[in-house]
This record gives structure tokens, sequence and C-alpha cells, in this order.
């Protein structure tokens, strides 16, 4: 098993010490942004690099952004030139066709790290942005990525000449709606980088350069290792699973993700056949997005949660392309910015398909789904004000354990914003409701996890609303029997009317309106006829489920 | 005063000192602790060793810390209450705040609430945040919601509404209808009362703990009132802020109870660092299963205004603190990639270390230290077990094959990993706060800590070690002497260029008044407060807050920006000074002396024991050492590489290091090549 160089006690306190650095990236991030979106909701993740691009470590935020670094990273190196680097450049991307970015909401920043003159690694960070200009949030309608958001491909900038007061800096400032909160989060970034930089340093200082240098191979070579002798355990064979999204949010033609997980020996390959072509509208799901879903979906199925993840794991698994003009690779340029509803599909669906050979690893379907209500707001003379509030949903049931109620999902670690904190920041809307939804967690031996309502009351006139959600028609589906879980559902109440919304869009609101949000619950496991009397006695004391269902769903008699 | 007695219950042991003021006569204990029943342990000494010598006349002081509440929670035996919340919001409890604490872990659970789903209810009000009425209170509502509580017959109701901290009228008056409806004298904990402070989660979560874990702490502290009652005895009970409080009012505010053994141990730390003349210092508190750490400023521990305890957050002031699993009990394990680890398991007190003969297989970090001789095989512990050397060097052995080490590295391994963990905490605690750990002295107590305290001075660059009398018991020092303390805090988001003194002064004043009135109904005159104001400011727009200390009137607010930007710049590297700057919450530490007794009591203890000369393996060699009783170390330096033995702990001088007994009988470890 031990192919380890390095000293052991020394390869123990460097990959510990891989960790720290990037944790503390990230602590730096989240305290020091402005936005709400990260520094509540903690939309921001921080990595730690070799000056080749590996991943050494991570901070645990958000999984589809971690997994992507690498992409991204690799994009700015093969465009941008290494020899102009200094210790005051930073190099930027958010392009996802040219840049290996996601959606241009998330920009990624990278700080190369000199010791002694010498590139010894890259701290990188990646963060949400609420607005970056173009569109007023997520614009269903937009006919590319250029009326989405700011697009910035691979480019180096210097923070000496270009930032503080210099060209880059003002013209991201001039084309934004909330300049001071956009900069800041940037700032943050950078600040986590320069964190990330000067720790790195002081590890290099600490042991030398070369000693350093070994244990970082070792430890993606650990990691390495760890994943095969996993996948090793798992019977060869291919695997394959199906997902589908409500429609492309024009028709509602569910739109079909399918993978098939090839196992041999201690490799995975995860490929895509059979899976929707490319959509006219933001739901297209860029390679980057795609590879960073397979890879995170493989880390939760096969390993350990507690072990580390860096380059090493991604080692054994293969993601091949979608062909070009998949929903999963979208040619140039279509609009992205909903990407994480086809990403999440893929996710789910690489679980799944390992259902077949690793039941008791995985847990059914959950409702799986970023779901992202913006509001928009300006009054004449004033700030203008966007804030962005986040939900994952129910989770999947286990083959032992009832799923999560309402947590982020599986490729998101947001949280949610407090509503004190929420009303505090603005004045107009209020949050009238967080509550779980009873009966939504789909019906099984194991129960899925509940959704639950979010709805907010708008106090003026002319608020702009954007929604992005899915299984709105088709819910998460259960497992061995589990049923599913509720779909999600979407409203305006005005006065005495109802207006549906669909799971994708945008709307103007008016005083007195009240929306409401319905999350969906996860998917149940096995069949609801076995559930333990006892568990189901509980959820009906509890309100989880109500007596109707339990007689209806779950056969109890009396 | 006549006689002092400190008890502190912590996890594994019981730690106990006691000075007869009289006869001038200081006495400590270490038993094991009885977790089913912690007061045992209390009355066992109290019976025992530490039973009074004669009559009490002048009056006693008896202080208490425990993990009573802890141990509530934990194995969630708290009582059964309800939460009533303001309508749309009865899951506060059950969404908590959306994010995974393992991300990659398909078959997550969340942090398990303290009450279940049914025992959560809504009523028609709603503030906005800044207190105004929007939606008014359904009186006939709440009173129905009031019966339905009371028809299930609780121990206790918490009141948690929205925007509440701004405005208290809802919650007092559910409070009065649910004290109409429900058995006199049942417990009904109001948030706006008990934190008034925002994020709605967090602030429930605060008020139902304290309803949850009351009864529970009430109980305990009744009966060991009743078993130490005597004329003229103050009782007082530790808190997690550093201070004490008499029993009533823990018992009002027993959220303020957690964490109070490492508490004590840092304010101890304070006291025997201090009359050192040191200010500025790290705590390393080293024990069996863990190690805290915590930073001290000017003398005063820093400070944290919310915790967390088993995944749920609480608001609630305490001494800032950071644990790592690492202590001597840690157990050394190669994990599947064919890494070495230490911790977090640990052997605890059964089996224990291998050395101990007690069935442990596993080795530990006292193994470590035994193998490498820096803990003596040759020597007993507590005078009974005869230590097993061998054992530990075949059990290093089992751990060390699979990666080519031999017993002796494996030894040193483990060490290193294991000063890494605590360096790790150390570096979370300085560096990433902005502060530099060479501009502090490190101050070594528990059992472990004065082992591996130098070492890991000299990898931070730390030029001093302190090591107080009594390192192993300093908790139990550190209540002894504990001033009694509350905070009271309140939000109120006011942006900094509308404040003015006239404002600041009446905020201030009605906290201090709060402060006060409770002070004087546990019988304490107004003169002898010292009252100390905080804010907590933040630029408009960020999510966290930084605290700074004010005076009063306008010069005070004027100073706030510029103290803020300070701060900033130091923790976070950078300042925005003409961004907007906002309050968030204002708070006031009402602290009172008691009698000085910290130098009675670090007279010399008798430690016993006979100096010697053996063989450490350091740094992959066998050198020669000297092993010294601490009574033989004097004010004259003595060079490294030297053991100081004492019956609950021991302290590593390494060779680049010397070791002198400073003016208040504390350990000074200074390096040599001081750069």
């Amino acid at each position: 098993m031990n192919t380890i160089r390095t000293d052991p006690a020394t390869f123990t306190i460097l990959s510990q010490g891989f960790g720290a650095i990037a944790r503390e990236m990230s602590s730096t991030l989240i305290r020091t942004a402005y936005s709400p979106v990260i520094r509540e909701a903690a939309d921001a993740s921080t990595s730690l690099l070799d000056p080749a691009g590996r991943v050494i470590s991570q901070a645990e935020n958000i999984p589809l952004h971690l997994n992507s670094m690498e992409p991204a990273f690799r994009a700015c190196d093969e465009k941008l030139d290494r020899d102009r680097l200094s210790p005051e450049s930073v190099w930027i991307t958010n392009d996802p066709y040219r840049g290996g970015g996601q959606h241009l909401s998330d920009i990624f920043l990278f700080s190369p790290i000199f010791y002694a003159d010498e590139l010894v690694g890259f701290a990188g960070s990646v963060g949400h942005y609420v607005d970056i200009g173009h569109s007023r949030g997520f614009n269903l309608h937009a006919a590319d990525i250029y009326e989405e958001r700011m697009l910035f491909p691979p480019s180096q900038f210097s923070l000496g000449s270009d930032w503080n007061g210099g060209l880059f800096e003002r013209l991201i400032a001039a084309n934004v709606r909330m300049p001071e909160a956009t900069i800041g989060d940037l700032n943050a970034q950078l600040a986590a980088n320069h964190v990330g930089a000067a720790r790195f340093c002081e590890l290099v200082e600490r042991n030398g350069a070369a000693v350093v240098q070994m244990a970082i191979e070792d430890f993606l070579d650990y990691g390495e290792g760890q994943m095969r002798a996993e996948i090793e355990a798992i019977p060869d064979g291919v695997y394959e699973a199906e997902e589908f999204l409500d429609g492309d949010g024009l028709t509602e033609e569910p739109v079909r993700i399918a993978v098939q997980a090839r196992v041999e020996g201690s490799e995975c390959t995860v490929s895509f056949a059979g899976t929707a072509a490319q959509v006219q509208t933001a739901l297209n799901c860029p390679r980057a997005s795609t590879v960073s879903a397979v890879r995170s979906a493989m880390k939760c199925v096969v390993t350990n949660a507690d072990l580390p993840l860096n380059q090493g794991f991604y080692r054994p698994v293969v993601v091949e392309d979608a062909p070009l003009g998949s929903i999963l690779n979208p040619q140039p340029n279509l609009p992205v910015e909903a990407r994480a509803l086809a990403a999440v599909r893929v996710f789910t669906a690489v679980v799944k398909a390992f259902s077949a050979c690793v039941p008791e690893r995985v847990n059914a379907p959950g409702f799986d789904t970023r779901t992202a209500v913006d509001f928009h707001y300006v009054r004449p003379g004033q700030p203008y004000v966007a804030m962005s509030d986040l939900h994952g949903g129910g989770y999947g049931a286990g083959a032992d354990l009832d799923g999560a109620d309402q947590v982020d999902d599986p490729l998101g670690n947001c949280k949610n914003t407090p509503v004190e904190a929420l009303e505090a920041a603005q004045d107009f809307f209020l949050v009238r409701a967080y509550e779980l939804r009873q009966d939504s967690g789909g019906a099984g031996r194991r129960r899925g996890g509940l959704g639950a309502l979010r709805s907010y009351e708008m106090l003026r006139d002319g608020v702009f609303m954007t929604l992005y959600s899915d299984h709105f028609k088709r819910p998460a589906p259960g497992l061995f029997g589990g049923l599913p879980g509720a779909p999600a559902e979407a409203r305006v109440v005005r006065g005495e009317e109802e207006i549906e919304l669909k799971p994708t869009g945008s709307t103007e609101l008016k005083a007195g309106d009240l929306v409401e949000v319905r999350i969906g619950g996860g998917g149940g496991y096995g069949p609801p006829g076995e559930r333990d009397p006892e568990l189901l006695a509980a959820d009906i004391e509890d309100g989880r489920v109500s007596k109707e269902m339990a007689e209806s769903v779950y056969g109890q008699s009396d | 005063m006549s006689r002092l007695l400190a008890i502190e219950v912590g996890g594994t042991f019981t730690d106990a000192f006691s000075l007869d003021l009289a006869a001038g006569e200081v006495r400590t204990a270490k038993v094991p602790s009885t977790p089913r029943d912690p007061a045992l342990a209390v009355q066992s000494l109290l019976e025992g060793p530490l039973a009074a010598a004669g009559g009490e006349e002048g009056g006693s002081e008896f202080l208490h810390g425990s993990t009573v509440a802890t141990n509530a929670l934990l194995e969630r035996k708290g009582a059964d209450v309800a939460l009533v919340t303001s309508e749309g919001m009865r899951d506060v409890l059950e969404l908590q705040r959306g994010d995974k604490r393992r991300i990659y872990d398909l078959l997550y659970e969340k942090p398990k609430p303290l009450i279940r789903r049914s025992r959560s209810f809504a009523v028609s009000e709603r503030l906005g945040p800044d207190g105004a009425v929007r939606v008014p209170l359904d009186e006939a509502g709440a009173s129905a919601v009031a019966e339905r509580i009371a028809a299930l017959d609780l121990e206790g109701v918490a009141v948690c509404t929205l925007h509440s901290y701004a405005n208290p009228e809802h919650e007092q008056r559910i409070g009065a209808l649910l004290e109409r409806a429900l058995p006199a004298g049942t417990p009904i904990l109001l948030s706006s009362d008990l934190v008034p402070q925002f994020r709605e989660y967090e602030r429930a979560n605060t008020t139902v703990m304290s309803a949850y874990i009351a009864p529970r702490v009430s109980t305990y502290l009744d009966r060991l009132e009743a078993a130490v009652e005597s004329e003229d005895l103050r009782f007082f009970v530790m808190q997690s802020n550093g201070g004490v409080v008499p029993p009533r009012g823990a018992a009002e505010r027993p959220i303020n109870t957690f964490l109070s053994g490492p508490a004590a141990g840092v304010i101890g730390a304070a006291a025997a660092a201090g009359r050192e003349g040191v200010k500025d210092f790290i705590t390393l508190d080293m024990g069996g299963t863990s190690t805290d750490v915590s930073v001290v400023r000017d003398g005063r521990p820093q400070m944290v205004s919310q915790v967390e305890i088993d995944g749920l957050p609480i608001q609630a002031p305490a001494v800032d603190m950071t644990t790592v699993g690492a202590g001597g009990g840690s157990l050394a394990w190669t994990d599947r990639g064919g890494m070495l680890r230490v911790g977090p398991r640990s052997a605890g007190a059964d089996p224990g270390p291998v050395c101990y003969g007690w069935g442990g297989t596993e080795p530990t970090v006292t193994d470590a230290n035994v193998v490498t001789n820096i803990i003596r095989g040759s020597q007993q512990i507590g005078g009974q077990v005869e230590l097993q050397a061998e054992a530990a060097a075949e059990a290093c052995a089992s751990v060390g094959e699979p990666l080519g080490l031999d017993p002796l590295s494996t030894a040193d391994s483990i060490l290193r990993i294991a000063d890494q963990h605590m360096i790790g905490a150390i570096r979370l605690m300085t560096t990433e706060r902005g502060l530099d750990p060479r501009d502090h002295a490190l101050v070594a107590f528990g059992g472990a800590g004065p082992l591996h305290a130098a070492r890991l001075a000299r990898d931070l660059g730390i030029p001093t070690v302190i090591v107080p009398q009594h390192a192993g018991l300093l908790s139990a020092y550190g209540l002894a002497i504990a001033p009694i303390v509350r905070h009271h805090a309140r939000t109120a988001i006011r942006p900094l260029a509308e404040l003015t003194g006239e404002e600041l002064g009446e905020r201030f004043a009605e906290l201090e008044g709060d402060a006060r009135a409770e002070l004087s109904e546990h019988g304490y005159a107004s003169e002898g407060i010292e009252v100390r104001r905080e804010l907590d400011v933040r630029y408009h727009g960020q999510g966290y807050e930084l605290t700074v200390a004010i005076g009063a009137g306008q010069a005070a607010v004027d100073a706030i920006a510029a103290e803020f930007h300070a701060a900033h710049r130091q923790r976070y590297g950078y300042a925005r000074e003409s961004e907007p700057v906002e309050v968030v919450n204002w708070r006031v530490i009402a602290t009172i002396e008691r009698a000085d007794a910290s130098e009675l009591l670090l007279r010399d203890a008798e430690t016993g024991g006979v100096a010697a000369e053996e063989s450490i393996y350091v740094n992959g060699e066998w050198i020669p050492a000297r092993f010294l009783p601490r009574a033989d170390v004097s004010s004259e330096p003595l060079e490294g590489p030297v053991v100081i033995e004492e019956p609950t702990s021991a302290t590593f001088v390494p060779a680049e290091w010397t070791v002198r007994r400073g003016d208040s009988g504390s350990l000074i470890l200074t390096r040599r090549d001081n750069r």
C-alpha cells in the first residue's frame, strides 16, 4: 500500500497543512465579502493548486465550484503567458466556452505564488456574483451569453496597475449595478488568494521546496490510491441511469440526461450517450460543469466522506466529453446561466447508476435542484439592490435513514439567509413563511426529506423577480420501490388572483403580492408498506406525514 | 472569609483546590469524574481529602464548574419543552441554516433539534427589523396556543418571534398569556430577554436550549447547594465567559455554563502569567482527549459571542477557543492510504494508554512520550501504576512497521504529528486573526501541555513558555479566583454617521441598568461593579462584525470608526476608510472582583520526588537528560535538556532552552538563541 516517499510524519503534517490553507482562504473570503450571497449563503470556494495547476487541497464549500477549479485554471494556463507572471498578477476567467468557466456569474481568480522568485503554486478562488451587468438576474430568454453577464475571457491583470483605481477595476465598477458589492467581493477573493499565497510560502520556508514538492506528489498519489482501491471493490460492469429536466423553459418536452458509468478494474469511465441536445435557453450546461458534477458524484459514491479531495481522486475517473451540441457540451455561445439544473441531474444520474452495484452507499434521488429566487429593485436616485435567495430541497432517503429535510442540493452547500438578516438589508419585501411542507417527502421504507415553503410579501411596486428551478412537473423519483417526492411549485398571489409561475423565468411584482415558492421533497427508498410503524407514527405526530397519506400511501389501517 | 473551595468537574477528572485562610493551607485533589451523577465525585471530595479542618468562622466560598449542561445536551436528556414563534416560522429549528458539514456525504444527517416538530407552535404577529408592528399580535390565537401547550404538561416554554431584539412587546405579551395558562412556576423564557440579538435560528435555538437544560442544571445545583450547605457559605457557578455567578444566575441562564472548565483554565493562566508580568499570551491546555487553545491580549481573554455544541449554535459570550482532538490519550493509526494519523479517537480513561497496562493495545501520544523516555518508563503514575514501557514500544512497532519505521521513529513521528495538530490550532487563533504568535508567550497547562509546549514554541518562533504552579489543576485554580461576570448585549443596527454621544449614552445606560439590576438581585451593591462597554461593528453590507471597546460621550463615538478600521486591518489585512460603518450589537460587561487569593493559592506545593539522570530520544538520537522535582528549580536558569516532574504534570525543557522559577512560582522556559 505504501508508495509514499516523504517521511511519514512530514507527509501527514504537510497534507493537513495544505487543507488548512484552503480553509483559511475560505474563511477570509466569506468573512470579508460584501454580498449576502457570499457572506451569509457562503456561495464561494477556494483551492490550492500546484504549479502545474493540479488541485492540492480545497475548502469544503460548494462541490460544483470546487471540482471545476482545474478546467478553469487550465484554460487560463493555455491562453496566458506564464513568463509574464509576477507576484502582482492575477488570472481571471468566467468564460464557459473558452475559459473553463461554468456560468458567467461565477468568477474564478488565480494568484501565482512565488517563493524566492520561483513559481511554487497558485491560490484559486471562485465566488458567485448576483450582478455583473447585462441582464438583471437570470434571463431565460437571453439569446447568448453576451446577453447574460459581462464576460471575462482568461486574462491576466496586475494588482499594481489595473486594480485599486486602475482601468480594469474601474471598467468593472462602471458596468455593474452594485459596484461596491461587486468590487468588495472581488477584493474578498483577492484577500483569500493573498492569504493562501502567504501561508503556502511559510510552508515552503519551513520545509524546503523540494520536500513540499515531494509531499504534493505523494499526497496526490495517496488520493489516487484510495480512489482506485474503492473502485476496484466495485464489480466491473456498465451501470446506467437517466434523469430528466422538466423542459427547456419554453416547451414542456422533458430533457433527458443519460449517463453510463463503465467500471473496469480500478478505473471508471463516464459517458453521456442518449443525452438531449443543447437548448436555446439558459439551461445549457457547459463542459466544466458537467465534469465537476461527475467528479463530485464519484467522490460521494466511492470514498469515505471524510477523505480530503485532491487531484489524485480525479485520475481514475475519465469523463468523456458529450458530443458538441449536447446540453452537456453546448456550442458557443449559447446561454448557460441556469447550468446548475442540468449539472445536478448529471450528479443524481451517476449516483443512481451505482445503486445497481452498491445500493447501501447511495441514496434515492433527492429534490437535488438549485432554486434561485432573485429580487431586483431600484428607486430613482437610490442605490440598486439585488438579493439572491438560494434553496436546496429534501434529500433522498438512504437504505437506513430518512432523507434530510430542506438542505442545499448535493452540488451546492449554501446556507439559507436568516429572515432577520434579509429584512434588515432591504425594505421592499418581507419573508412571510419558511416552513416544511407536509407530505412532500417521497414515501418509502425510508422516507425522502421534506421540502420547504418560502413566501415573500412585496412592499413596493416594481420589484423584478427572476426564478430558476426544476422538478415542477417531474418530481424526484424513488428508489427500490420508494415513491417520488412532491414536485415544486411557485405562484404569485395578487389579491384574488393566483398566477402560476414556471420553473424558469422572470416577472414584475406589485406591492402586496405574495410570492410562494414551494420546494419539493426527496425520493423514498424501498416500498412504503415496509415502513417501521413507529417511524410512521412519529411522522404523523410531527406533521411530516398526514393521516390521509398514512392511509392511502403507507396503507396504515385505523 | 475563612475558606475557599473550588471544584471543577471535567469529562474525565474532577479537580479540586482548597485554601484554609486561617491555617494558610492549600490542598489539591484529582479524582475520576462520575458522569452519571457528577455530584458524587464532589461529595466524595468534600467528605474525603477536602473535608473542612475546623470551624467555618468568617464564611467560606464554594466555587463550582461542571459538565452537567453539556451532558444533558449531548445525551438529549433535557426537559420536555415547547417553542412559540411567529406565524410562518414554526420550523426554524428544523430548517437550521441549510448547509452541510460534510459535503461529500450522500447519507447526510442534520444536527438533531432539541425538540420535536410537534412541540413548535406559531402565533400570528409580525414586527419589522426596526421593531415596528406590521401585524398586531393575535391575542385569541396566542391564548389558544397557550391552552394547547398547557394541555401537554411540559417543563417549560421558549418564546422567540421575529425581530424581537428590536421590540420585546409581543414576546412579553405571549409570555403573559402562557403564564396565565400554565401551572404556576413553569419556566417561560423569552428570547428578547435572554439574547436580544439578530439571526432567528441562532436566537431560537439558544432560547430553546436554555429551557431544555435549565431544569437539569437547577436540580443539580439545588442538590449540590444542599450538600455543601453551611452558615455563611457563598456558592458560585462558573460560566463560559470566564466569570462566576451565584447559582440562581446560572439557573436563569444555564447556556452560560457550557464550556466553563476550559474558560476557568484560561482565567487561571491569565492570573499566573499576570503575576510574572506577562499580558499577551497563548494558552495551551492539553488533556487526555483534546487540547484547547485560546489567546489572551492585555490580560483579557479574547471572547466570542456565539459557540456551537453538538452542531447547535448558542448565542452566549464565551472565551474564544479552538479545540483539537490531540491529547495524551489520542490514538495513532495508519489509514488505508498509508498515512500515519493521530486522533481524533482517544483511548480515554478506559482502556487508557498502552503503558498503563489496562488493556490498551493501540499506541497513544502518552505511549510515544514513554517510548522516547520523556515520560520515564521507570516512573510510577500516581504512585501506583507501574508504567509498561515495553508494551508501549511494541504498540508503536505494530503501527510503524508497515510504514518502514522502527518503534523509536514511530514514537517520534507520533509526537511530531500531535504537535502539528496543536500548532494548527495556535495558528488558527493567531495568524488567521492577524496576530503574530511570536509576540506572545505560550502558557502551558493540563496534564500534558507542559511536555509539548517548548517544542511547539520552537516551531512557532515563540520565545517564552510559562508553566504555572498546579499546571495539572489549573482549571480549578482559575475557578477559585474567577471574578463575578455578566454580559448584557442587544442588537440595534445603527449607521455610525447618525450616532450621537447622547444616543450612545442612552443605549448603554439601559444595558448597564439591566446589568446592575441583575447583580443587585443577587445581593451586590452597585459600588463594586466595574462596567466595560463594547460594540460589534461592521462595514455596511458585511455579514460579520468586529468588536471594539468604547468609552463615553461624543469623543467615544468619534473614535469608533478609527478603532474599527484598525481592527479590520489587523484581522483581514485591509480597511476601507471611505465606506459607511454601522454598529450592530451593543454590549456591557459587568465585573465584580472577588477577594484576591491568587497569590496565596500559588504557594509552592510539596511535590516530592528525587533528581535523576536518564537518556531521552530526541531528534533521532539518545541524549542524556536530567529529571528534577519541581521544587529543585530555582530562580537560577538551568539548561535543558531537563524534565521537571510533579504529581499532575511534567515539563520538558529541550536542549536549546533554559528554565528557571519565576517570581510567583511559575516555570519560565526561555529559548537560548533568542533571536
